[in-house]
């Protein structure tokens, strides 16, 4: 329709036009016409009485004559004759305006026969003035009469021809009035259809108009909704203004929305409706699950009936989906009457944003949750938990209660992690999480907080003793075996507890204190709980400084090497032994004995080893290069270390690195580490003695001590741990019988013995006396850096003994 | 000081008409029927035609003459400056001729030269004395006013004034 308007008011406006031209011009015709009827009417008339004067003027004229022979009485009449003449001679020229040929010929023949006797005339008057009356009666009889008689039949016969024009002239603008009535009746209803049209037009434009407000409108409360949605207001807020949409744009409409609470359909908002039905829809849930649609159809039948009652006819009923084709809601549309519609549009505009508006709350609702819970397990994480705490301790602090908080650590997870694998792992984690859960109160609170850590929030308690019952229900919980993947696990735990507020006030310090706790716990050996002291804190916080510390020497290049000379009999540097030093810039230099077995439980000894390892003998073939003596530089191998599959290969590819004699390096290895892992260990002890390298049992004496065993352990070499070289006395003790005995039965198995710690002439002297071959200890060097080894090996430096070693070289005393 | 620069135009303009009127009123002008073939004429005729010496124009027409009542200045000055002669010493001698059986000429007196104008006009002899200043008027339009011995009434040395 809109297409044809403009070619339809084209043409109408067109033939508009030409009505109206063609009316116009008829127009014009018919007063062109008129006019000529109208002059024909008047000159006629006025022919007539201009003749009718003439002739009476004439016969005055003459009757004065004959009466008054006073020419100034005789001329006011002769100027009367005169201007009727010349009213004829301007009839006359108004009917030559006719152009009409027959009128034409008629009015030149008047014309002519009136001017023949206005000559006649003329010396008629010429004589009366003259005052020659009877030339003048003579001239009037003879020739004026005949003269006045030929211009009246002319005259007469003009009068008929002009009454034929007239006629004439009548009928054609009869004829073109009628023309000029259709053409303008024509012109009149183009005009009418095309301002019906225009009308039309307007019309549809403003409804376009109004249509587009309400587009935009509806863009707008979109908007507005979209914007509440993305800004995650209230779910009711959401659909409130949603619902709203339906009696904005349809008068007498109204709506309700249910959206997804777990398994059912909750009754959220609605607009328009009555209280009752309200009521009757918070009364009822709609199930949700797939199998459940014919009971959800039936229960949205009752309550279409429901809101039937009154006056309201349920005209829409639109299922609400997620992006995974999820029910997540119901959007109900209710008209009071038939004749209340309900645009398409409209509905499904309203369904499209509860859908997202749900969706996204859904979602929301479902991050908020993962972003405070864990997600195995269900319970809250270190986060909730936190503020959980923080809120029990408000509460505890207003109702003067105290609070215990619990960290459990499982022991031996890893383990079981390990061997049983990942899976049985989770499922360990969360039959834990759900023993735990169930076990306890249920105002006490769950939490998983790390891998295999636990926190229990036990709020409402009186004394310490309270939260050793909750520990006692803890480790209830964890008692009977669990069957995970056909294996039945028996898990143990280390706990430590915090209370409030005699630990702290403050949920971060409550949490720390109790994780203390439970590390002083798992430091005994586990399966057990201890509850917070303030000296544990100390101590566990230089635990955790050196832990916190310790992850980042090696990348920051705290560690560093020195080296402690080992002297032969002869007072001959027989070897170096490295060792490791840590020096932090907060700690300070932090003794070996504190950070190495940290770094064991942290798993960063295999790390910190081979750094060693490569800086020895990487050090070790420098001086090689440099063309010193080098003696053997012996290296720690921790307990871990050996164990580690890769450990041999390591050892052998830093000596091929660095091309220093596998004959030069000697790996020290504690008794202790040695005999737990023996099997382990040998494999990688025999890979690399095969190449050259030198294995010597350090700290020898402090663990299984096992004379017999040293038979079979393949070392070169065996060090007497310090403790018993300082309890050595000449006068005999159980030290020295032992030491004896181990220098002995050493040599019996060609063993060399090296004495750790020899702080004394007397032990060295005592030591010497006894055979131990090899001497290490203050008395005779301390450990010194790269720099002072270097001066040692020079040639002179070497002549330079020192009291103590010219003392070594001196023998017993 | 404009309204009296437009009164001293007035006044000036006043003056020059009245003057004008005056110079033109002292004159006469001699007029006929504009069908008369006769434009000029010399005083000695004009003489001859109002001692009704001369009865017929040269085309033949018969001469009507036309004249203005006895007070008027025409009238006056026809007798004194024209015909040399008095009023009544005027009409004791077209008396005369009228009385020897002469064909008289034809006399008519008019009361003025508007009249006169008009009577001209219709009357093809005739002939009349007017003043000069009547010939603005509308009935003088159509009158034929004739040279004096070659000269027209504004002319140097016109002879009726």
């Amino acid at each position: 329709m809109k297409r044809l308007l403009k070619p339809a008011l084209a043409a109408l406006t067109l033939a508009g036009i030409y009505g109206s031209v063609l009316g116009t011009r008829a127009l014009k015709e018919a007063i062109t016409r008129s006019q000529d009827l109208y002059r024909i009417d008047t000159v006629g008339s006025q022919l007539e009485s201009s003749l009718e004067y003439e002739t009476q003027e004439s016969r005055r004229a003459f009757q004065y004559a004959l009466a008054i022979s006073d020419p100034n009485e005789q001329l006011p009449y002769i100027d009367q004759a005169r201007a009727a003449s010349t009213h004829v001679q301007q009839a006359l020229q108004q009917l030559r305006l006719l152009q009409s040929e027959e009128i034409e010929a008629q009015v030149n023949e008047f014309e002519s026969s009136w001017e023949a006797y206005s000559r006649v005339r003329d010396e008629i008057v010429a004589s009366v003035l003259e005052g020659d009356t009877d030339a003048a009666l003579v001239v009037e009889k003879g020739r004026g009469q005949p003269a006045f008689a030929a211009a009246l039949e002319n005259l007469h016969a003009l009068k008929t021809s002009l009454q034929r024009h007239a006629s004439g002239s009548s009928r054609q603008v009869h004829a073109i009035l009628v023309r000029c009535a259709v053409s303008l009746a024509a012109f009149a209803t183009c005009m009418l259809l095309i301002m019906a049209l225009l009308v039309k037009a307007n019309r549809e434009r403003r409804q376009a108009l109004e249509s587009l407000a309400a587009e935009t409108e509806m863009e707008e409360q979109r908007a507005s909704i979209l914007e509440m949605v993305s800004t995650h207001a209230p779910l009711s807020r959401i659909l409130g203004t949603i619902v709203d949409l339906a009696p904005k744009y349809v008068p007498g409409a109204g709506a309700a929305i249910w959206a997804a609470a777990g398994a059912d359909l909750h009754f959220q908002v609605a607009a328009c409706l009555p209280q009752a039905v309200l009521d009757g829809f918070h009364q009822r849930s709609l199930p949700r699950a797939t199998e459940d649609a014919a009971r959800r159809g039936e229960l949205e039948r009752e309550q279409n009936a429901l809101a039937a009652q009154y006056g309201l006819l349920a005209v829409e009923s639109k299922s609400l989906h997620d992006a995974g084709g999820q029910l997540i809601g119901v959007l109900q549309l209710f008209a009071r009457g038939l004749d209340c519609k309900v645009d398409q549009t409209l509905t499904d505009q309203m369904a499209q944003l509860a859908s997202v508006g749900i969706e996204n709350t859904l979602l929301y609702e479902r991050l908020a949750f993962q972003a405070q819970h864990d997600t195995l397990t269900g319970l809250p994480n270190r986060l909730l938990f936190q503020d959980l705490v923080q809120q029990a301790l408000q509460l505890a602090r207003r109702h003067r209660k105290k609070a215990a908080v619990v960290w459990i650590d499982l022991d031996r997870y890893k383990q079981i992690n390990d061997t049983l694998g990942h899976r049985i792992g989770d499922e360990l984690l969360s039959e834990v999480a759900r023993r735990l859960t169930s076990g306890l109160r249920e105002s006490d609170t769950v939490a998983r907080v790390g891998g295999d850590e636990f926190t229990v929030l036990a709020h409402d308690i009186n004394s310490s003793g309270d939260a050793e019952t909750v520990v006692a229900k803890i480790v209830a919980c964890l008692r009977e075996p669990m069957l995970l993947g056909g294996h039945a696990v028996n898990v143990t735990a280390s706990m430590g507890i915090s209370l409030f507020p005699d630990h702290g006030e403050d949920p971060i310090v409550l949490l720390r204190n109790a994780d203390l706790a439970m590390y002083s716990a798992k430091r005994e050996g586990g399966n057990r709980h201890h509850l917070f002291r303030p000296a544990l804190g100390d101590t566990m916080q230089r635990r955790l400084q050196l832990e916190e510390h310790l992850r980042g020497a090696l990348e920051h290049q705290e560690f560093s090497l020195e080296y402690q000379p080992l002297l032969n009999r002869n007072g001959h540097l027989d070897a170096l032994e490295a060792l490791l030093r840590w020096t932090n810039p907060a700690l300070g230099r932090v003794s070996p004995a504190d950070f190495i077995p940290i770094a064991e439980e942290m798993g960063l000894i295999l790390s910190i080893g081979e750094w060693v390892t490569d800086t020895a003998c990487r050090q070790g073939a420098e001086w090689l290069r440099a063309g010193y003596e080098v003696p053997r530089i012996a290296v720690n191998v921790s307990a871990v270390q050996i164990i580690e599959k890769g450990f041999a290969s390591m050892v052998q590819r830093v000596l091929k690195q660095y091309g220093f004699p596998a004959a030069n390096l000697e790996l020290e290895i504690t008794e202790t580490a040695l005999m737990n892992n023996l099997d382990r260990a040998l494999e990688q002890i025999e890979l690399l003695r095969q190449i050259g390298v030198r294995f010597a049992i350090d700290d020898f004496g402090t663990g299984y001590s096992s004379l017999s065993h040293l038979r079979t352990l393949p070392v070169d070499c065996v060090k007497i741990d310090r403790s018993f070289i300082k309890d050595l006395a000449p006068q005999g003790s159980g030290s020295t019988t032992l030491v004896r005995g181990i220098i002995g039965l050493a040599h019996n198995l060609e063993l060399q013995v090296v004495a750790e710690g020899v702080e004394t002439q007397e032990q060295l002297s005592l030591l010497q006396s006894m055979g131990c071959d090899i001497n290490q200890g203050f008395f005779l060097h301390r450990p010194m850096a790269r720099e002072a080894v270097e001066k040692m090996f020079l040639p002179a430096a070497q002549s330079l003994r020192t009291p103590r070693e010219e003392a070594v070289l001196r023998g017993p005393v | 000081m404009v309204r009296l620069v437009m009164t001293l135009t007035l006044a000036m303009a006043a003056l020059t008409f009245a003057s004008l009127a005056r110079s033109l009123s002292s004159t006469y002008a001699v007029i006929v029927h504009r069908s008369n073939p006769t434009s000029s004429i010399g005083v000695t005729d004009l003489r001859a035609f109002f001692w009704g010496e001369t009865k017929q124009w040269p085309h033949g027409a018969k001469v009507v003459l036309v004249e203005r009542d006895l007070r008027s200045d025409v009238f006056q000055f026809l007798m004194q400056h024209v015909l040399n002669t008095t009023a009544v010493e005027y009409q004791r001698r077209l008396a005369n001729i009228e009385f020897r059986g002469e064909i008289s000429v034809m006399v008519r007196i008019l009361n003025s030269d508007a009249a006169a104008c008009k009577f001209v006009f219709n009357v093809p002899g005739s002939i009349a004395l007017i003043a000069t200043g009547s010939l603005v008027l509308p009935e003088c339009g159509a009158v034929q006013l004739v040279t004096v011995d070659g000269k027209l009434p504004g002319d140097e040395k016109y002879g009726l004034r």
